[in-house]
């Protein structure tokens, strides 16, 4: 063996490829067939270490290229595995690699597991997001529902923030006030500015004195107010407004807050206004009815029985009012009746006075704080006035009469006693020849 | 070709046999040596009278036939790929056949590699300088067919008889659709 190829197989058993191999070299080809081979081998390994599998040994055969291809066939299965693994397959397990497949597997069963609770938290997380989202449509639903029952109904809440003495508002309420957030500097109004320039200034007391009782201490946890007003918008308009509010108040006592809720209730009044009149009202002359006369007559004579002030009544019944009738029509009748108070009230009834149609053609007029010599000159007004004022009646006019009888309330006079004497005065005029007063004692 | 119901030794599955009834003493395990000894003979014999490529079609052809009475009666089916890889891992395995490992597995290109280290035919033989296991590429070759429902060519590029340590078989659909 020539010494070029001694140092040649001595620098391959060094585990070095030589660059060169002269042909000068014992065995040149082989030598460079080996060489090919480690270099092979060397290429494919280093790959290998740095995690390429995409090396091939192709066409290099023998055991050590065998042993190495096994390990990158190994390699790749494992990497094939990892990505069925990642894609959730969690049964995948490594065979025959010692130690390695000991804990590959281990691994993988602990991500499995790992997995399934995640997947179940994930479920029970899902089934709760659902469940919550299905409360807040509800809420949110039912908020709806109350912002637009809250709009029909016209109520615009409130709250207080008692931290800083302040009634949060909202548009609503600002709307209900003829006003808005910016004219208004925004949602927060001290008590006192509202009072000053909202409320009516015949309510402030009012309005006040409910605040101040509502604000004191007190053991209940909740306490309930409401009561009405009457407000100044912005425009100038007055309302009336139905005010309801909460008191929320802790174990000690102090107060918590405060929700309220204003409602325009002008309309609501006035119809209630309008009803009452209809109740009260004689349909045909638009004075008193008989029932509602009889309810103020009733205080009338409760006061003068406690305090002991005079109290007259007038009893008056137009005369011949039959032959009316007949004679001229019952239009012509109707109008002789409403002919009555208009003439009753131009003699000049004071505030505390008042009367009421009590029958057909009857009607009658209490006079609190009057002595008979003024109630006899009362009725002999009433009557004079009447006699000269004509009923028009279609092209023609015609005159009327009435007889009146006076009686003072007597302590111990109910309204049937006193009403009954005076009635009785007025059917003596009657036999007396009409058209005059009888007084009854 | 005669009859095929007539024919001596036409195979079907009971031929396997009841082997807990026949063998009642010594079970269903016998050395690997024996199996070796039973089909290199074969191979010798089929090689003198047909030469060796008639001789690797037969093996070729009867490993396809076996691959296809193993479908139908070990594997059956399968979710996807994955199932069915995991299937004949397990099989393979439990049956002693070999320890199966996928390298690539594309089952829409019609692409895989597989190899089968400890593989019955041929792990520990010497260095024959060729591969041997064409039994083996028709059984794979048969199982990735009833898998897909298309015809596969696999071929074997390394083997323990090429020095290699495990039998790797590159398979490939057939694009043509034509059976074996």
């Amino acid at each position: 063996m020539n010494d070029i190829t001694r140092r040649i197989l001595e620098q391959m058993a060094a585990g070095r490829i030589p660059d060169d191999i002269p042909g000068t070299a014992d065995y040149a080809d082989t030598l460079r067939r080996l060489a090919q081979y480690f270099a092979s081998i060397q290429r494919f390994t280093i790959a290998l270490s740095n995690g390429d599998l995409s090396q091939s040994l192709q066409g290099v055969t023998g055991p050590v290229a065998g042993g190495l291809k096994s390990l990158q066939s190994a390699l790749r299965h494992l990497t094939w595995q990892t990505r069925q693994i990642a894609a959730g397959d969690f049964s995948q397990s490594v065979d025959f690699m010692g130690d390695f497949s000991s804990a590959f597997n281990a691994m993988v069963a602990d991500l499995g597991a790992a997995y399934g609770q995640l997947q179940h938290t994930n479920e029970e997380l899902g089934r709760e997001i659902a469940a919550r989202k299905q409360m807040e449509d509800a809420l949110r639903a039912s908020q709806n529902q109350l912002a637009l029952a809250m709009d029909l109904s016209r109520l615009a809440k409130w709250e207080s923030d008692l931290a800083a003495d302040m009634f949060i508002l909202n548009d609503h309420f600002y709307a209900l006030y003829g006003t808005s957030a910016d004219r208004e500097g925004g949602y927060l109004m001290p008590f006192e500015v509202y009072v000053r320039e909202f409320v009516h200034p015949d309510d402030v007391q009012v309005v006040t004195e409910v605040m101040k009782n509502a604000l004191a201490a007190s053991t209940e946890l909740r306490t309930s107010v409401q009561f009405e007003h009457r407000i100044v918008r912005r425009d100038g308009e007055i309302r009336d407004i139905a005010v309801r509010f909460m008191a929320m108040r802790d174990d000690g006592g102090n107060l918590l807050r405060i929700y309220g809720a204003n409602q325009d209730i002008t309309e609501q009044k006035r119809i209630e206004k309008a009803l009452s009149q209809q109740a009260h009202t004689d349909q045909m002359t638009g004075v008193n009815n008989r029932g509602y006369f009889l309810e103020l007559l009733d205080v009338e004579i409760e006061r003068a029985s406690r305090y002991g002030r005079p109290l007259c009544v007038l009893m008056l019944d137009l005369d011949h009012f039959k032959s009316v009738n007949d004679t001229h029509g019952h239009a012509a009748g109707d109008e002789a009746i409403r002919t009555v108070p208009r003439v009753i009230q131009a003699t000049g009834l004071r505030q505390s006075d008042f009367f009421g149609r009590i029958g057909g053609e009857e009607f009658a007029v209490a006079l609190p704080e009057t002595d008979l010599r003024d109630a006899v000159d009362a009725a002999e007004r009433v009557r004079s006035q009447l006699a000269e004022t004509p009923v028009k009646h279609g092209s023609g006019n015609f005159s009327i009469t009435v007889s009146i009888g006076v009686c003072k309330f007597k302590y111990g006079d109910s309204q049937e006693t006193l009403l009954q004497r005076a009635d009785q005065a007025m059917y003596k005029a009657k036999q007396l020849g009409r058209n005059r007063i009888c007084s009854a004692y | 070709m005669a009859d095929d119901t007539t024919r001596k030794y036409r195979f079907f599955w009971d031929l396997l046999g009841n082997i807990e009834l026949g063998r009642p003493n010594l079970g269903q395990y016998a050395r690997v040596e024996m199996y070796r000894l039973l089909q290199y003979t074969f191979r010798d014999i089929l090689e003198q009278r047909f030469g060796a490529d008639e001789t690797d079609r037969i093996f070729y052809e009867s490993g396809y036939l076996a691959g296809k009475e193993f479908h139908r009666n070990l594997i059956g089916p399968v979710a996807d790929v994955n199932d069915f890889l995991k299937k004949l891992q397990s099989l393979m395995k439990e049956l002693g056949v070999g320890v199966l490992r996928v390298e690539e597995a594309d089952p829409e290109r019609g692409d895989f590699i597989i190899t089968i280290a400890e593989d019955l035919d041929c792990s520990g033989l010497p260095e024959l300088g060729t591969q041997l296991c064409t039994y083996d590429e028709g059984f794979v070759a048969a199982l990735l067919e009833c898998f897909s429902g298309k015809p596969f060519v696999v071929k074997e590029t390394d083997c323990w008889c090429t020095g290699d340590r495990v039998c790797r078989f590159s398979a490939t659909m057939k694009k043509n659709n034509t059976a074996i």
